[in-house]
């Protein structure tokens, strides 16, 4: 039996302008998963709501076969989440940032931030504020991998990216899979980077996941129009 | 995409093309197998290996190799990754040129309704072998 990074179990939620709807699916260790649907489908609303332990939900997530509601602190430290936006300092240089909020993570590491700065060929004396969009996201990136995490959430995070930078991006995030012990859940809205990239894939309508499963079966049925309820069962799966 | 390594293989992928990306490897890998630049008895990338080189996800790699598996031109040894199997290759060559002749056949069907005639059709043959 594999092992299980996420476990997301009957989760529903009502937000202001957004809900979620029974949504259940699990995304084995060593994985990339996608997710896509339309905005307002619901996708920021679940990628929040597994990342922040503290959300209001039903029903259970599981990270690393521990529930996030009841092990709040311990689950965030294995979880990133990714997007755009973040809490760091823009007058301030990616190193001092990283050695600040880096004490906000149990398994924060200098020394691996630095490989992992390396790696993507970023200066830790650059300022925040005057990084290319790309290179934020690589260095978010870069910090995630600092504290190991189990569950990297990406939401919307290649939208934007030229070709050879999504290239390099990729390869990066196959690294993390192949080595780390962790996966990924990562939503876009390019179809032929889901189909390329992805190994499961989930489609979001209106709160509900009206698909998940290996992402060459999620796909055929979607081009083919018969996308009903496609979901791997777990028994008869190794 | 050429890969370094025990195999140096070069595989290319349309992502746009009418295959789906594992079946594209499936009949890359075959054909390396059929004209022998992949020997028999040789290691083939890992799953994950492979898919990091070409770009792609490890599901499809791993069906990619499933099928090949399972057409008897590959074998998993657990614990030490995927092996090009000792085969008969005229058998081997046989089969493939019958499922060429069954596509062969679908498209000359097609184009006969459509009304070309055999020798536009041999022209186009003609012109499609000297460009490959």
């Amino acid at each position: 039996m594999e092992k299980m990074i996420l476990e997301v179990k009957e989760v529903s939620a009502v937000r202001k302008k957004f809900r979620l709807q029974n949504i259940s699916f699990s995304l084995p260790e060593g994985y990339i998963m996608g997710l896509m649907g339309k905005n307002g489908a619901g996708k920021t609303t679940l990628l929040k709501c597994i990342a922040n332990g503290k959300s209001r939900y039903q029903g259970d997530i599981l990270v690393a076969d521990k529930n996030c509601h009841s092990n709040p602190l311990w689950t965030g430290n294995k979880i990133a989440y990714l997007t755009e936006e973040s809490r760091f300092f823009h007058e301030e240089t990616l190193e001092r940032n990283a050695k600040v909020f880096g004490l906000f993570y149990e398994n924060f590491s200098l020394e691996e931030w630095k490989e992992a700065m390396e790696r993507i060929e970023l200066s830790g004396k650059r300022v925040y504020g005057r990084l290319s969009r790309g290179e934020k996201i690589k260095f978010h990136l870069a910090f995630a991998m600092a504290y190991q995490p189990s569950l990297y959430l990406l939401d919307e995070v290649t939208a934007g990216m030229d070709p050879v930078f999504r290239a390099e991006f990729f390869q990066l995030l196959h690294k993390i899979v192949e080595h780390g012990g962790a996966s990924i859940l990562m939503t876009s809205h390019l179809m032929e980077e889901m189909e390329l990239k992805t190994d499961y894939l989930g489609l979001l309508e209106e709160g509900s996941l009206r698909a998940f499963g290996e992402t060459p079966d999620i796909l055929t049925a979607f081009k083919a129009g018969t996308l009903g309820w496609v979901r791997k069962e777990e028994e008869g799966r190794q | 995409m050429k890969i370094e390594g025990e195999a140096a293989m070069n595989i290319v992928i349309q992502p746009q093309g009418t295959l789906a990306i594992y079946e594209q490897i499936v009949n890359q890998l075959k054909n390396l197998i059929l004209t022998h630049q992949l020997a028999e008895g040789e290691a083939l990338p890992s799953i994950r290996t492979l898919a990091g080189d070409l770009g792609v996800s490890v599901i499809t790699t791993k069906r990619a190799y499933e099928e090949l598996e399972k057409e008897g031109l590959i074998r998993s040894v657990p614990g030490k990754g995927f092996y090009v199997c000792e085969y008969n290759s005229d058998y081997l060559m046989e089969k493939q040129l019958m499922e060429w002749e069954k596509r062969l056949a679908e498209i000359i069907g097609e184009a006969k309704q459509a009304g070309v005639t055999t020798r536009q059709i041999k022209e186009m043959v003609d012109t499609l072998f000297m460009e490959g």
